[in-house]
């Protein structure tokens, strides 16, 4: 957080405000403000650039260029009439509601672009291996050992089951459940309209229990010809 | 196939819960510390509502020499610089090897539907200039490209003017185009096209009627994005003519053509909006 890393009343202040009133202040030159959005957006901004990239060196670049981008396109944004405190307006896109017009969803469409770019340049673009990012917790002393190591063992299952999917149906589980992304923000940063991300979720949670049971989610198949 | 919200619980409950529990668990590689080079950067090349007045003292110049030395000796850094050429709306990269061979062949523009000067001013939601030089100040075809079908990182609305080649407006190689112009509204959040330098082009710093531009004098590749959006772009990329683009007022123009540098900062100094 802002104030572990900076410290001083300036920084306690300015880590307190809202996105809305850091904007303002940023607008009006005060760069610590900026950096203080830095701090609290850039895991989100990294690890979204990670997961569709797959190394952490293009999710670094990507998210640093998006912040710089968000930087100079900072100007244009405006405070909604009536909603100190909360949400900016910008053009909305066609089907977009006005309360979506956050800077937090609005940047994380700037990093997912930087992230794409970087995947059509570069193309090193390589897969998650989510049993490998798994940590292994010994527990506080309250739970067995023989619990702990049957809840490692489950998680390891549903890791090795979430690999075997396809990166598609991977990256949308982990954007919910990871990144805890809310459905507007998942179709800003996948490029999609909602209403893709819904059923998009719904096949790759009923292919991760396919793979957890052994079962065949057959109607999902045609569906997703359609998709 | 039911749709579910994300408020409420999913059908299989147990999934979900497992599923929550793992994420818990999940270690990303460490968050790198961005705020320090992001503020670096931006104290060094502050926003343009920011930008100092070009009264640089000695000093201060040799403090950005000294920076930007710094810099160019770390590598993560030094590619952060080269993508700070940067103009909404259009992605640059520089390719740091040869394209591959299967780019298409066949010039596709990517204009979107063929519309009207009359429709293309309330179509738009901006204002719509057109050159009042005498060289380009009637277009031959005009194209809206608009973004339902594009996904929510398509620009809202793409306006091309097509002007056919003429002896005054040479055509651009491979094609019958004498001048592209194309205008939309930039912002970071939309990509209009990708713009894919090759490792020797040597874009140059620009200003059009006192907006940042940059004029790429270069054949470069372009990948307009394409109309079905999906999570892994693969537009349809072709080779380009000069181009001049920049930003002004939230708007993004380009210009494309077979004209020397001149030429086409004449013809971008004379746009002016049309009256709706």
């Amino acid at each position: 957080m802002y104030v572990e890393q900076n410290g001083g009343v300036r920084g306690r202040q300015l880590d307190a405000q809202s996105d809305a009133e850091l904007i303002v202040l940023a607008k009006r030159g005060e760069i610590s403000a900026y950096e203080a959005l830095v701090l609290r957006y850039q895991t989100l901004a990294f690890r979204t650039a990670y997961l569709l990239t797959g190394n952490a060196a293009d999710a670094e670049d990507a998210a640093q260029s998006a912040f710089l981008k968000a930087w100079q396109a900072l100007h244009r944004f405006e405070i909604a009439p009536g909603r100190p405190g909360g949400r900016f307006r910008r053009r909305r896109q066609p089907g977009e509601r006005s309360d979506d017009n956050a800077f937090r969803p609005w940047l994380l469409t700037i990093v997912a672009n930087e992230a794409r770019n970087r995947l059509r340049t570069g193309a090193r673009h390589s897969t998650v291996e989510l049993d490998d990012a798994l940590d292994h917790p010994e527990g506080d002393g309250a739970e067995s050992p023989e619990s702990i190591a049957e809840a490692n063992e489950r998680r390891e299952e549903l890791a090795n089951a979430l690999n075997r999917l396809s990166e598609r149906d991977r990256t949308v589980i982990a954007m919910r459940y990871f990144l805890d992304l809310s459905e507007q923000e998942m179709a800003d940063v996948l490029g999609v309209p909602r209403g893709t991300v819904k059923s998009r979720l719904a096949r790759a949670l009923a292919r991760a229990r396919e793979q957890l049971t052994g079962t065949e989610p057959d109607r999902f198949r045609q569906e997703e010809a359609r998709d | 196939m039911t749709d579910l919200p994300f408020d409420r619980p999913t059908i299989d409950s147990e999934l979900d819960e497992r599923l929550r529990d793992l994420a818990a668990h999940v270690a990303f590689p460490p968050t790198p510390a961005l705020s320090r080079s992001v503020i670096n950067a931006i104290q060094t090349y502050p926003s343009r509502n920011q930008r100092v007045q070009p009264r640089l003292t000695v000093a201060f110049i040799l403090v950005l020499v000294i920076v930007f030395t710094a810099i160019a000796a770390i590598p993560a850094a030094r590619h952060a610089v080269a993508r700070w050429i940067d103009i909404p709306g259009i992605n640059i990269s520089r390719l740091d090897e040869d394209p591959p061979a299967n780019i298409e062949t066949e010039i596709r523009l990517g204009l979107g539907n063929r519309t009207t000067i009359d429709e293309t001013t309330s179509q738009a939601g901006f204002p719509v200039s057109l050159p009042a030089d005498d060289r380009a100040n009637e277009p031959d075809e005009i194209f809206y490209n608009s973004s339902p079908a594009s996904g929510p990182s398509f620009p809202p609305g793409v306006v091309s003017f097509v002007y056919y080649a003429t002896n005054e407006l040479p055509a651009v190689p491979g094609t019958d185009v004498g001048l592209l112009i194309t205008e939309f509204e930039g912002d970071p959040s939309s990509i209009w096209a990708n713009k894919s330098l090759m490792i020797d082009d040597d874009p140059r710093t620009v200003r059009v009627n006192g907006a940042d531009g940059l004029w790429l004098s270069d054949t470069h590749l372009i990948s307009i994005q394409p109309e079905s959006a999906g999570d892994i772009l693969t537009p349809a990329t072709r080779s380009t003519g000069s181009v001049l683009i920049w930003n002004r007022d939230g708007i993004t123009y380009r210009i494309e053509g077979n004209l020397p540098y001149d030429a086409m900062l004449a013809i971008a100094e004379s746009m002016e909006p049309i009256a709706p």
